[in-house]
This record gives structure tokens, C-alpha cells and sequence, in this order.
């Protein structure tokens, strides 16, 4: 068995009177890919939020790699070695889609050269290998806000790999990328994640995308995690359909359930 | 049309070259008021006081050395000299001192304080140099004069606002451009100023990038004090003068855009000479009337970009 | 013995009485003011703040030197006198709400005000409502006396009309032959009205001169770059201007730089101000003035001993010669005291009340170091005016002016009861007959 990388114990977080996060356990191996689904509003960002210390809970613990990452500032906990991208993906639109990654790659290695350029040879060299991993090496030159949805998607992606964390988090990776790129997408994210060694956890509303590519699916509801297992096993329990899967995926049509946010809770 | 271009094309010619060394000065200002605008989010009304302690900084450390007997060309060692000690001391001592509390404030509360900043610098400045007018011309009068020729006239213009002002602002343009541009600093800077979040996702130190930024756009906002210095007096009121023009300069360039500062100060330095020639009453409201229209047809400035609002 | 009771006490009460009723014939005695004050406090309206403040602060300066002179010598009447200044530069509002304080709060006993127009034009109507004394200290518009009544306001200086058109007439008389003639005046008030007296009597006096230019730029503009070429282009005979304080500093300046001044003739009605601060840089044989007669190099003081005993004693303490606000404050003073010297004599002693002391002030001639003041009946003051062409001696580190004329205040001032404009508009060529020859050297 894995030792857990990320653990979170009793976490508690109420926003005016909504309960976003109502005593939140949870343990993220080492090496896994760990999919969160549950229907909007359920708590699935505001637990990426606290891991990565963009809001503090009201009680409970967090613990990387065994220290409390408790109260430390977002820039910290990414020093520590947790990634993340966003759901709606956070570039710098001045600049080329190269020059993204390569900032990553900066922020990594240490910002502070006011003479010497961005796009030194090592560091080009690292930023067009990471955009060729994600196929994105002929856009190297585009400029970042002239992208369509899915390249933005990766490259934010991307960014967030070319920083080298050891635990990245994934809000909706796949979100507003055409259906047809989408499996290609996830594919190559996870060959790459694989292959550096990287423990993943993405927040996910396309069923397809947790059966085919994660290891364990968390199953998020009212603040809490309803269901904990393998997508197999969660995937098929038939409450989590009635939760869950009513907002997207083949299984509404099975489960007979109209599809739509109404089939969850507010 | 025609024949009243030929008429007055030479006037608007010397109108051009006045324009020119106008707009030099009013660039050095606004290019640093844009720069700690599109990094730190500030509207930084003590800019101005910058601007006029930079002026009287430098008029006080040629005076200085010229008592000393030194030659006369350290006038202009002094002139960077001052603007490089102004802006190196005050910059990092007002943004950690005061513009570290109210990052993330509300820009009511940010504006309240940058103007008390702006009241206490003047008060400074009054306490160290007095009411009395202070000026030091040496280094305009070093260079002399150039004679333009005029039809049949000629028109002497000082070398140093012909030439100099018109050279380092371009200098500095070509220097700024090429650091945002090529340099990793420069990179991080543009960075920071596109989406400072996005940034500190990435563990981009902001706030050294906020003091580095500020204390450059004081630096540039001392340096324009400091070539002003020697054309002009300095009196109390330079200060807030200063800066509401530079306003209306940022305004019409586009908040961040150090290319839109040049343009506007151009536009507006040359469109209020013009307005000396062809029409004076209107030459105090000329940069204001530019500065409405540009943002009626671009509100965002002629090189801003519309700012999508994040959710 | 109740006779006697009754008697002593009735008689008591007669005496009491007669004293009380003996009292009330004192001339004055039943107002507020019939005792001596502890001291006699002065609220002055200054410019301490601003652009203004190289005129202001000085005068201060003055005030405090002159009022511990005074108070060293015994006071006004025996009382001591103390200044409360209050500053001009946030604005009238402020200034009336102020005015109001120190007369209604403080009882101050007289008000001198003050170095703006605009101040001037707001304060004389409180002084007429709050019937206090006040005195126009350094102000120039002409609009205060001649379009009201005032009478408990008093200008112990000349004012706007004087002060430019005593150097017109130096110019007639001195360069008759100019033909064209530009303007650069500040964009206020001042600025404009002092070209509206100018442009006036000019057109009255010498018509036909053409004006190449009229250029207002605004009130503290760091840069005349672009002025200064138009005029070069325009090429005009005379440049006349009014500006004052580092304004001109920097008009002179950027002017003699690009040899603006060896193409045309400069006239600079307030120049005196500013001569000190320009030095050398002053170009010689431009016609300048000082809003009065008080210049450092006065060729027959009246009293020449007293002039440069206030000149020491500012140098002393400020390093730096007195320039004309100073002077004026110095009238200002020295009208006060002689005006209160006249009303407790005529009260026999006693201390005067408000419309005593305003009664005094009538028609009063007081003594300045460079000659005599009288104030009129409208409460304007008659102050000579002195205009020359700058000049460098070996007694001053900057320019004083030679070929002085002096002009007589009444020569040159509007009558009494007429406007100024209107006045200005029937002005004969001949008036220049009248103007006395240059003093040489």
C-alpha cells in the first residue's frame, strides 16, 4: 500500500451558512490519480482551495508529505511542491504560449536576472520538450490569448507540470475542450504524469474520463465524501448515479434520470 | 486648407520642436506612473512628489558640486546622480513603509492614502527647501543654443531641449521596452502585471516584484524631476501640477501600456504647443480635451487592453 | 436719626448715580472697548502655503520683526500688540470663515487682509458687516473702492491702476516709437485685469500699436519653452508682463537663455520681487517696477536712515533683502500705529472703539521710510510709483533699476469715484507732459 501523500482530516469549512466542507477525510497515495465528482457546489474546488492555501478551514488538518501545511500562503505550499491549474486556465496573455511555460520553468529555478533573457537556451530547451510531451510544440511561438479553449487548457496544464510539483491538482482538466480531443488530452496528461512520477488529483464531470483514467474516484456531496473506491465500484453504486452522474455522462440516460444540476443538491 | 498649412507650416514646425521636449518630460513622468499602476494596482498620487523632489534633489546636488568647484559637466552626473538617490530611498521606503498596508484594500481607502503620502512629501519638501523659488540652469546654459532657421529668421533653441530631453526619453523608452521585452526580470514584471494571481499560483514572488517595480517608476518619476530641473523653477505646486497631468496622460494610454505612454505624450505635448500657436486660450485644457476624446472612442486607452473580469 | 438713614441712604443712591450717569458722558465709554486692552491683537491674512508663499511668508517675517520692535518700544498706546496669521492659500471659504473667528472669537482689533484679490474682494464685505477695521495690506484690484463703499476698509498701498500705468508711461516717455507689442500675462484674475488697465490706457494713449500676441498661460506653469518661441517668431518692439514669483523666475530665464530679451523690450510692472532670486541673470535695460516706491537704491528716501534700518534688520534676520510685500506690511504697520497715536488723541488718552479708530484711519497721511501715504476719503491709499530700466551696480548682487522716474500717486491713481476703465479710456496723449524727466543714474 502507497503511504499517503496528502492527508486531510476533519476538515471544516462554512461559507454564511453553507457547509462547503463538513468534515472532510481523505488520504491521497503516493502515486495515484485521484478523480473528485460530485454535482456543483458540493464542496469539489473549495477542498482543491484549502490544499493549496487559498482559503483556510475553520478546523481540521492538512498534512504533505507528513508536515501541516496549515496557514502557509499559496506561494509556499507551491515552494513545497504542490501544482495546480484552474478551471478556467490562468495565462499570461503578453506573452507566447513558449514564454508561459518558460516563466513556470523561472519560477522554479529562481526569477531574479535583470539582464540575462527568459528564453535562455536551458530553459527553452526544458519549456519546448514539456509543450512537446503535450503536443503542443507547434503553438510554441503563438501568442497566449490567441488560443483556442483546449490549448489553453494544456498549456495551463502544462505550466502547472513544467513546475516539477510531486502532487498536482486539477480543477476540470478537461473542461470546454471539444469532446473529440478530449480523450487524446487526457491520455497524453496521464502517460506524462506517469512518467514523471507525478501524484495527480482532478476534479471531473465526464464519467468517461474517471472510468478510463483514474485510480480511485472520491465522490463529493453536501461537504462531505459520500463514496471512497475504485471507479469501478463507485462508479456503478446506484446512489452515487442518482447524485452524480444526472449532470453529465452515458450513465444518465441509463439511469434514467433527466440530465441537469437538478438531480443534485443545491 | 492648403494655404493656410503653408502659412503656418512653419509655426507648427517650431511647434513640433517645442512639442518634442515637452512630451519628454511628461513621458518620464507617466511611463513610471503606468508601470506602478499595471504592477501594483495603485493610483499613486504621490508620483508627482517624486517628480518634484527629484527636480529640487538635483538642483540641490549641482549647486552643491558646482560650489565645490567642480567642472562643470558633473552637473549631469548630478542630475542622475539625485534621481537615482531619490528614487533608490523613497521608493522602497514608501512601498514597504506605506503601499505594503493597503495592497488588496479598496481603491477609495488606497487613493485616501497615496494623497496623505502626497500632502507629507510636499510639507518634506517645503520644510528642506523652502518656499523661495530654487533652480540651478547650469546644464541647460552649458550646452547653449541652436539656431533653427525661420524663413529668413532664425529661432535659438536650448541644445539640451532640442536634443537631450527628447534623447534620454527615447533612451529610456528604447531601455524600458527592451528590459519588459528580453530579460527575465522584465518577463516577470509583464507577467505579475497581466495576472498577479496567476502569478503567485506559480510562486512568483509578487511583492518583490511590487518593490522592485515601485522603486523604478520612482526612479523615473525623480529622473523626469531631475531633467526638468534645469529649464525651469522649482516652486511648491510642481508636485500636484505634475500629476494631474500625468493622469490625463496614463488615462489616454491605456493603464500598464509603456508604448501607449509615449504616443499620448507626444500627442499631448505637441497638441498643446499647436494650441499656443493656433488657439492659447485653450492650451491648459488641450491634454484634457485629448485625453476625453481618445476615451470616448477607446475607453480603455489607445493601447489598454479590456480587462476581463475573472469570476 | 431715620431722617438721617433715609438721607444717607437716599444720598448714596444719588451719588451712585451721578457716578453711573458721569460715566455715561465719557465720549465712548458705554461700548465693549472703553478699557485699555491686555493687548492689541492683529489677525493677518497671508499666503503661507502654495505659490504665493515667496510673497506671504516674508511678509510674515516682517510682521513678526516690526511687532517685536514695537512691543520692545512700549507697545501701540502702551499695549503690547501680537499677530494671529492666518493662512490664504486653502481658498475664501475658509479665509471668511476665519476672518469671522478672529473678530467675532478672538476680538481681534483690527484685520489686515491680504495678499489675493480674491481674499480682498471676500474679507471687505465682512468688514463692513462686522464694522472692523481693516486694512488691504498688499492687494491690487481696483475693484474694491470703486465699486462700493467701504468704511472701515483701508488700502495703505497703491493697487493695479498705479502699478501699471505708471510703466506704460515710463515707456511712452522713455521708447515712444514701438509699434508692436505681445503679451504673457498668468491665466487668472490678475493676469487678465492688469492687461484689460494696460490695453486700455495704451489704446487712449498711444493708438495704433498692434498686439502680435496675447498669451495667458496658467498660474504656476513649470515651462514657457513654447511662449518663448512664439514670441521669438512674432518678433514684437515691447513684451509686457505681469507675472510674479518663480513664474517669472522661470519667464526670465528661459527668455534671456534663447535671447528673447535682445529682440524686444521687456516691461515687468512687479519685477522687484523676483530681482534677488534672477541675480545676474536679469538682463540689463528692461523697465521694471515694484508696486510702489520702496526699491533698495531710492535716490531720495524721505528718510533714508529709517529705510535701510529695516532693510539691516530683515537682512540680519532673514539673509536676504526685503522685497515688496514687506514694504507693505511695513505701511500697513506704520498706518495702524499712527492711526491709533491719532484716535487716542483725539479721545483724549482713552482707548478708541471701532468707529473711532475706522474715524481715524480717514484721511490719514502716515509716514513711510521713502515718503508719506495718505489715505482718501474712499479709503484708497496714494502710494508714488518708481519705474526704471534694470541695472547692475556694485552695491547690490542684482538688478535695481536707473533713469527712475517717480510718479506722483495722484498722477497716476483713478479719482476718486470713477472706474478705473472708464477713467483709463479718457486719458489724453498729453498726460505725458506731465510725467517728470528721469532721474539719471
Amino acid at each position: 500500500m502507497s503511504e499517503a501523500l496528502l492527508q486531510a482530516r476533519g476538515l471544516h469549512l462554512a461559507f454564511g451558512g453553507v457547509k462547503a466542507a463538513d468534515g472532510i477525510d481523505l488520504d491521497v497515495l503516493r502515486g495515484e490519480f485521484l478523480a473528485i465528482i460530485g454535482p456543483n457546489g458540493a464542496g469539489k474546488t473549495t477542498f482543491l482551495n484549502m490544499a493549496t492555501g487559498y482559503l483556510r478551514p475553520q478546523a481540521g488538518t492538512i498534512a504533505y508529505e507528513g508536515e501541516s501545511i496549515l496557514g502557509l500562503a499559496p506561494r509556499a505550499i507551491v515552494r513545497r511542491g504542490i501544482g495546480r491549474s484552474f478551471q478556467l486556465p490562468q495565462l499570461f496573455t503578453e506573452h507566447t504560449v513558449l514564454e508561459n511555460v518558460a516563466l513556470a520553468v523561472a519560477a522554479r529555478e529562481g526569477v531574479w536576472s535583470p539582464l540575462r533573457p527568459l528564453l535562455r537556451p536551458a530553459w527553452r530547451e526544458e519549456a519546448t520538450e514539456v509543450l512537446a510531451r503535450f503536443g503542443l510544440a507547434t503553438l510554441a511561438g503563438a501568442r497566449a490569448d490567441a488560443l483556442n479553449e483546449g490549448a489553453r487548457k494544456l498549456t495551463d496544464i502544462a505550466m502547472a507540470v513544467a513546475l516539477k510539483p510531486r502532487l498536482l491538482l486539477m480543477d476540470e482538466p478537461t473542461s470546454g475542450v471539444a469532446a473529440a480531443e478530449k480523450m487524446a488530452i487526457v491520455e497524453t496528461l496521464a502517460r506524462v504524469l506517469r512518467e514523471t512520477g507525478v501524484t495527480a488529483v482532478f476534479v471531473e464531470h465526464d464519467m468517461d474520463v474517471v472510468e478510463r483514467f483514474a485510480d480511485r474516484v472520491a465522490v463529493w456531496s453536501q461537504g462531505r465524501i459520500a463514496a471512497l473506491g475504485p471507479p469501478g465500484t463507485v462508479l456503478a453504486d446506484p446512489a452515487v448515479q442518482r447524485e452524480v452522474i444526472g449532470i453529465e455522462g452515458p450513465g444518465a440516460a441509463a439511469a434514467g434520470l433527466p440530465g441537469g444540476i437538478a438531480a443534485g443538491h443545491a | 486648407m492648403a494655404g493656410w498649412l503653408e502659412q503656418n507650416a512653419l509655426l507648427l514646425g517650431l511647434a513640433l520642436l517645442d512639442g518634442l521636449a515637452y512630451a519628454a518630460l511628461v513621458f518620464m513622468v507617466a511611463v513610471g506612473l503606468n508601470m506602478v499602476f499595471g504592477v501594483l494596482r495603485i493610483i499613486n498620487i504621490a508620483h508627482g512628489s517624486l517628480f518634484a523632489i527629484g527636480g529640487y534633489a538635483a538642483a540641490s546636488l549641482g549647486l552643491f558640486l558646482a560650489a565645490r568647484g567642480l567642472p562643470d559637466w558633473t552637473g549631469y552626473v548630478a542630475l542622475v546622480l539625485a534621481a537615482a538617490l531619490v528614487g533608490g530611498i523613497l521608493g522602497p521606503v514608501i512601498e514597504r513603509g506605506v503601499l505594503r498596508r493597503i495592497y488588496g484594500h479598496e481603491q477609495v481607502l488606497q487613493l485616501l492614502v497615496t494623497f496623505a503620502l502626497f500632502m507629507i512629501l510636499e510639507d518634506a519638501q517645503k520644510l528642506i527647501w523652502g518656499v523661495q523659488p530654487v533652480s540651478n540652469d547650469a546644464p541647460l546654459r552649458l550646452l547653449g543654443t541652436v539656431d533653427v532657421p525661420f524663413g529668413e529668421d532664425v529661432i535659438p533653441f536650448t541644445a539640451y531641449q532640442l536634443f537631450v530631453l527628447p534623447g534620454v526619453a527615447l533612451a529610456t523608452l528604447v531601455g524600458l521596452a527592451w528590459f519588459l521585452r528580453r530579460t527575465l526580470t522584465g518577463r516577470v514584471i509583464v507577467a505579475v502585471t497581466t495576472d498577479r494571481e496567476a502569478a503567485t499560483a506559480m510562486g512568483i514572488d509578487a511583492r518583490r516584484v511590487f518593490l522592485l517595480t515601485f522603486t523604478f517608476g520612482a526612479g523615473l518619476a525623480a529622473l523626469g524631476g531631475a531633467l526638468a530641473s534645469p529649464t525651469t523653477t522649482l516652486v511648491p505646486g510642481l508636485g500636484a501640477a505634475t500629476i494631474v497631468l500625468s493622469f490625463a496622460v496614463v488615462a489616454t494610454a491605456g493603464l500598464g501600456q509603456i508604448e501607449g505612454a509615449a504616443i499620448s505624450a507626444l500627442l499631448i505635448g505637441i497638441g498643446r504647443s499647436a494650441a499656443v500657436y493656433l488657439a492659447p486660450e485653450f492650451e491648459v485644457v488641450v491634454p484634457y480635451l485629448i485625453m476625453v476624446a481618445v476615451l470616448l472612442v477607446r475607453p480603455q486607452g489607445l493601447f489598454g487592453v479590456v480587462e476581463t473580469r475573472r469570476v | 436719626m431715620s431722617t438721617q438713614t433715609q438721607l444717607s441712604r437716599r444720598g448714596a443712591l444719588a451719588v451712585a448715580a451721578g457716578a453711573v450717569s458721569g460715566s455715561l458722558l465719557w465720549p465712548g465709554s458705554g461700548s465693549a472697548q472703553a478699557q485699555k486692552p491686555a493687548e492689541l491683537k492683529v489677525g493677518i491674512t497671508t499666503f503661507l502655503s502654495g505659490p504665493a508663499s515667496v510673497f506671504g511668508v516674508p511678509a510674515r517675517h516682517t510682521a513678526e520683526m516690526l511687532f517685536e520692535e514695537i512691543n520692545r518700544a512700549g507697545g501701540i498706546g502702551g499695549v503690547p500688540v501680537r499677530a494671529l496669521f492666518v493662512d490664504e492659500a486653502p481658498g475664501t471659504d475658509h479665509l471668511v470663515g476665519e476672518f469671522r473667528r478672529l473678530v467675532q472669537n478672538e476680538g481681534v482689533h483690527v484685520m489686515f487682509a491680504s495678499i489675493s484679490s480674491g481674499s480682498c474682494l471676500a474679507c471687505t464685505p465682512l468688514s463692513d458687516e462686522l464694522r472692523k477695521t481693516t486694512i488691504l495690506w498688499d492687494c491690487g484690484t481696483q475693484r474694491i473702492f470703486e465699486e462700493g463703499r467701504h468704511p472701515y476698509a483701508f488700502r495703505t498701498q497703491g493697487y493695479a491702476t498705479p502699478e501699471v500705468l505708471a510703466p506704460l508711461l515710463y515707456l511712452l516717455k522713455t521708447r515712444p516709437d514701438f509699434r508692436t507689442l505681445a503679451v504673457i500675462n498668468q491665466d487668472y484674475a490678475w493676469g487678465r485685469d492688469s492687461w484689460e488697465i494696460w490695453k486700455t490706457a495704451m489704446d487712449a494713449l498711444k493708438p495704433g500699436v498692434r498686439v502680435v500676441a496675447e498669451l495667458f498661460p496658467r498660474l504656476g506653469a513649470p515651462d514657457y519653452s513654447t511662449e518663448v518661441t512664439r514670441l521669438l517668431a512674432a518678433r514684437p518692439d515691447v513684451i509686457y508682463s505681469t507675472h510674479w514669483g518663480g513664474d517669472l523666475v522661470t519667464l526670465v530665464r528661459q527668455a534671456a537663455e534663447r535671447r528673447l530679451f535682445d529682440r524686444s523690450t521687456f516691461v515687468l510692472p512687479v519685477a522687484e520681487a523676483s530681482l534677488q532670486i534672477l541675480g545676474r541673470t536679469m538682463p540689463a535695460g528692461h523697465i521694471i517696477g515694484t508696486r510702489g516706491d520702496h526699491w533698495n537704491n531710492h535716490p531720495r528716501p524721505r528718510d533714508p536712515a529709517r529705510l535701510s534700518r529695516f532693510v539691516e534688520s530683515y537682512r540680519r534676520r532673514q539673509n536676504e533683502y526685503p522685497i515688496y510685500p514687506c514694504h507693505h506690511m511695513y505701511q500697513a504697520i506704520s498706518a495702524m500705529q499712527a492711526a491709533y497715536e491719532k484716535a487716542i488723541a483725539a479721545k483724549g488718552g482713552g482707548w478708541p472703539n471701532d468707529q473711532e479708530l475706522a474715524a481715524a484711519f480717514r484721511g490719514l497721511e502716515f509716514a513711510t521710510p521713502t515718503s508719506t501715504i495718505t489715505l482718501r476719503e474712499d479709503g484708497q491709499g496714494l502710494e508714488d510709483q518708481i519705474v526704471g530700466v534694470s541695472s547692475f551696480t556694485d552695491r547690490f548682487p542684482f538688478a535695481v533699476p536707473k533713469d527712475m522716474i517717480i510718479f506722483p500717486a495722484a498722477m497716476v491713481s483713478t479719482p476718486v469715484g470713477q472706474k478705473s476703465v472708464d477713467w483709463l479710456k479718457t486719458l489724453k496723449p498729453d498726460l505725458l507732459a506731465q510725467v517728470p524727466a528721469p532721474i539719471a543714474g
